[in-house]
């Protein structure tokens, strides 16, 4: 069944047609969808493939055509639907849409009560807006990147001077008084409170606390260079445990960061000691100091969250509770690695989050596998190209080098999957490791794509007589609008062994690595 | 970012940062046809886009960047508003755009953009754009597989019966036809030679560019506006930004960045503009 959709004089952004097309190949029971200019050439083309109908034969090169082409009328139908909602949703400056302001004072004139300004456009004016709102007393969140340090040490002194939030820049998520911002995930209120320099392990350690049954009271973030820049020398995350102390609902404080320099974390832990409220600290990369006093310090993120519950709840912690046991780990490891080829020996971490990366990669390093990295610098550790893998190998996908001028691969997973085919193709793959973040901001239905990928990468190392293991985690709650447990389900329909948190999936690759390396010599 | 809006006030001057050298020959009146976050198209009689831009990396040569029409609110420029382009000046009933004395973008390839460029720099770059381009639109044509691109393989179909690259006008996905974006790129090809022997560009398969002038009717506005200026031996900042980084490129990640930054320009109008640069068919020019 033939369907046409004609837009007489119809300027679209490429983007916007791009995405069009994809959403109406995805909808079922549709073999074909075009969309496309009405030039000569593209009419023809069209007319030869059969897909050319009624008024379509009438379009001129500046009318946009969407033909489809479905298995039913009724298919049909449901793809003109969804084309033309799409049509409605993204149409340009008619005058009839509901009133956006494009400027702050535009913003504060229509919501003058606003206390929070989220920023985010293009990096090297980010600083000139935040500084604009924190001069009206606003606090800010910057989700821009490309801020040079001197601008964020200038921004963050200023809303020290008033009392205000300065998160980010490079600040992806947050939860103030129960509302989440920019990627955060649905979880349930209680008394622990985070602050972080780190913004997928931010929503991995509260997703972790969700499941245990705990709940969060606050969640800032502080941009990633806060602990790690001498220069910022930690000054969000000082203000921030000073809110958390002065927070009557907060009765327990995580404190989480990618590796900090030396003297930022010591001036953290100083802090920490004098709020005199239970502390947990997770500094990623780093071995997890003795506890003593009020602060415990976890070995991973799922710790992090196991020790804040157990705190919150009055328990002693003991030890998280594991879906597998390492006993169980090393049984699936062999028969994970029983169809491999003598040359599949390689891990491919491809991460959506680069604390995520972070993690599995320290845990990796930690046992002694030398695994190369974007998110690495030094020499020797560092990949050529982020976008070749050599040996083993783990990616941060949401890098600047790959998110310029595209979306983040939590809200569009296609960079992913084209990585994933790529790797899948690389005879020396053994296992793909993966991270799926749900939430607000992320995309609809992450798992649905990726486990069509999956498939297809676990058929074509099957087709040359290979085998390829898949491990993924979903950093995610019951509260998240994509339905974790849907996900989870289309993950594990694909042939994908599915970890409850990301340490434990990275966990779970070690062991198949090593039984992959092992198994031939 | 949301729709851009006027400097507030009737009558109120702006003062462009840099004016494309082909928007000043423009005269008579334009329309909004479209508005984006960062850049407004203006249509002129002649079936040519006027951008005003924010951002100077967009550019072109029918552009005009002047992030202070993006910064203010009050008014909004709505497809639908009549635009008199006057040669020094461009005008509404609300602003006036004042071009006189500001610095031109000529967007032409210059003899500093090309001296690094190399056959083997070419070859580089195939193989980074075969690995990194956006599918969808005329990728395909590189990676010389079976494709179920309908748009691919009637471009195939084009090159190998051996007919002018006027054939590929108005062909393929997107705003701007995948069939002319690669033109572009075959053009921006023979221009880069031409400048580095200090020659006038030769266009392959098709020695008479009037036929890929009458051929331009036959597209929409975007692409007609990306051939005219091709013809005239001028492309889009990001174009020449891309042949110029790959010129510098001092090894493959140089040049996997340059292609990275290149092929997020829209959806595959980057991909296909270097797939163009890069594509040869043996015996009739050089291979990479």
């Amino acid at each position: 069944m033939k369907k046409i959709i004609l837009r007489k004089n119809a300027y679209y952004d490429s983007v916007f047609l791009m995405l069009a097309t994809q959403a109406l190949k995805q909808a079922p029971g549709v073999r074909e969808a075009v969309v496309a200019m009405g030039t000569e050439v593209n009419l023809a083309l069209l007319r030869e493939i059969g897909l050319l109908a009624g008024e379509g034969e009438s379009a001129r090169p500046n009318d946009l055509v969407i033909a489809v082409d479905a298995l039913s009328g009724e298919a049909a139908e449901e793809a003109c639907r969804i084309a033309e909602e799409i049509l409605k949703r993204k149409r340009h400056g008619k005058g009839e849409e509901e009133y956006r302001p494009v400027s702050l004072d535009g913003a504060l004139r229509v919501f003058p009560e606003a206390n929070l300004a989220v920023i985010s456009v293009p990096g090297r004016y980010a600083g000139r807006e935040a500084r604009k709102a924190l001069n009206r007393g606003l606090h800010v969140m910057i989700f821009s990147d490309h801020v040079a340090v001197e601008e964020e040490v200038e921004l963050k002194d200023l809303a020290l001077d008033k009392g205000l939030l300065m998160m980010g820049p490079d600040c992806g998520t947050a939860i103030l008084n129960g509302k989440p911002l920019c990627f955060a995930n649905g979880v349930r209120r209680g008394p622990i409170g985070l602050v972080a320099a780190s913004g997928s392990g931010l929503q991995e350690v509260c997703c972790c606390i969700d499941r245990m049954g705990g709940g969060i009271s606050q969640a800032i973030g502080t941009g990633g260079r806060d602990l790690q820049d001498r220069r910022v020398r930690g000054r969000m995350m000082l203000m921030g445990i000073e809110a958390l102390k002065r927070d009557p609902e907060t009765r327990v404080m995580v404190v989480l960061s990618k590796p900090p320099a030396e003297e930022v974390a010591a001036m953290v832990l100083a802090r920490l000691e004098q709020t005199g409220k239970p502390c947990v600290v997770h500094f990623l990369g780093r071995k997890p100091s003795a506890s003593g006093g009020s602060i415990r310090f976890s070995a991973n993120m799922e710790e992090a969250a196991a020790m804040a519950v157990a705190l919150s709840k009055g328990e002693e912690y003991r030890e998280i509770s594991r879906s597998f046991s390492n006993a169980k780990m090393a049984t699936v490891a062999e028969a994970e690695v029983q169809n491999m080829t003598s040359e599949q020996k390689y891990v491919r971490g491809l991460f959506a989050g680069g604390t995520l990366a972070i993690e599995a990669l320290a845990l990796f390093e930690q046992e002694g596998f030398k695994v190369l990295s974007n998110v690495r610098k030094e020499p020797g550790l560092a990949l050529r190209s982020p976008h070749r893998s050599e040996g083993h190998t783990i990616v941060d996908m949401g890098d600047d080098v790959f998110t310029l001028g595209r979306p983040h691969p939590m809200i569009d997973p296609s960079l992913r999957e084209e990585r994933m085919a790529r790797e899948a193709a690389d005879p020396g793959t053994a296992l793909l490791l993966l991270d799926v973040v749900l939430g607000y901001g992320a995309h609809e239905d992450p798992c649905g794509p990726l486990g069509e990928t999956v498939a297809s990468a676990k058929t074509a190392v099957a087709g040359r007589g290979g085998y390829l293991s898949v491990i993924a985690s979903i950093t995610g709650t019951e509260r998240d609008f994509q339905n974790i447990a849907e996900q989870k389900k289309k993950l594990e329909a694909a042939g994908c062994l599915v970890l409850p948190s990301n340490y434990q999936a990275a966990l779970m690759a070690l062991h198949v690595i090593r039984k992959a390396n092992t198994r031939w010599t | 970012m949301g729709q851009p809006i006027l400097e507030k006030g009737t009558g109120k001057t702006l003062r462009p940062i840099l004016v494309g050298a082909g928007v000043p020959g423009l005269t008579g009146w334009g329309q909004v046809v479209s508005s984006f976050a960062g850049a407004v198209n203006l249509r002129h009689p002649q079936g040519l886009l006027v951008s005003l831009v924010e951002d100077p990396r967009n550019m072109t040569s029918l552009s005009v960047c002047v992030p202070a029409l993006f910064r203010k609110q009050e008014r909004r420029l709505f497809p639908g508003k009549r635009v008199r382009l006057e040669g020094p000046s461009l005008a509404t009933e609300d602003f006036v755009l004042d071009l006189q004395g500001r610095p031109i973008w000529q967007g032409r390839i210059t003899g500093e953009d090309v001296k690094g460029l190399s056959p083997s720099k070419i070859l580089l770059l195939k193989q980074s754009l075969v690995s990194m381009g956006q599918d969808g639109g005329f990728l395909g044509l590189l990676r010389r597989e079976q494709t179920d691109n309908a748009f691919v393989s009637k471009a195939r179909r084009v090159l190998a019966g051996g007919q002018v690259l006027c054939g590929l006008v108005g062909l393929g996905p997107g705003s701007t036809p995948s069939g002319d974006d690669f033109v572009a790129g075959v053009l921006m090809r023979e221009e880069a030679k031409a400048v580095a022997a200090h020659r006038e560009p030769v266009i392959p398969w098709s020695a008479e560019k009037e036929g890929l002038r009458a051929a331009m009717d036959r597209t929409n506005d975007a692409g007609k506006t990306l051939l005219w200026q091709a013809l005239h031996g001028r492309f889009p900042s990001y174009l020449i930004e891309a042949v110029r980084s790959v010129s510098e490129a001092k090894g493959q990640q140089e040049i996997d960045e340059a292609v990275e930054r290149a092929v997020s320009h829209g959806a595959t109008s980057g991909t296909d503009a270097l797939v163009g640069f890069v594509f040869s068919r043996e015996g009739t020019f050089e291979e990479p």
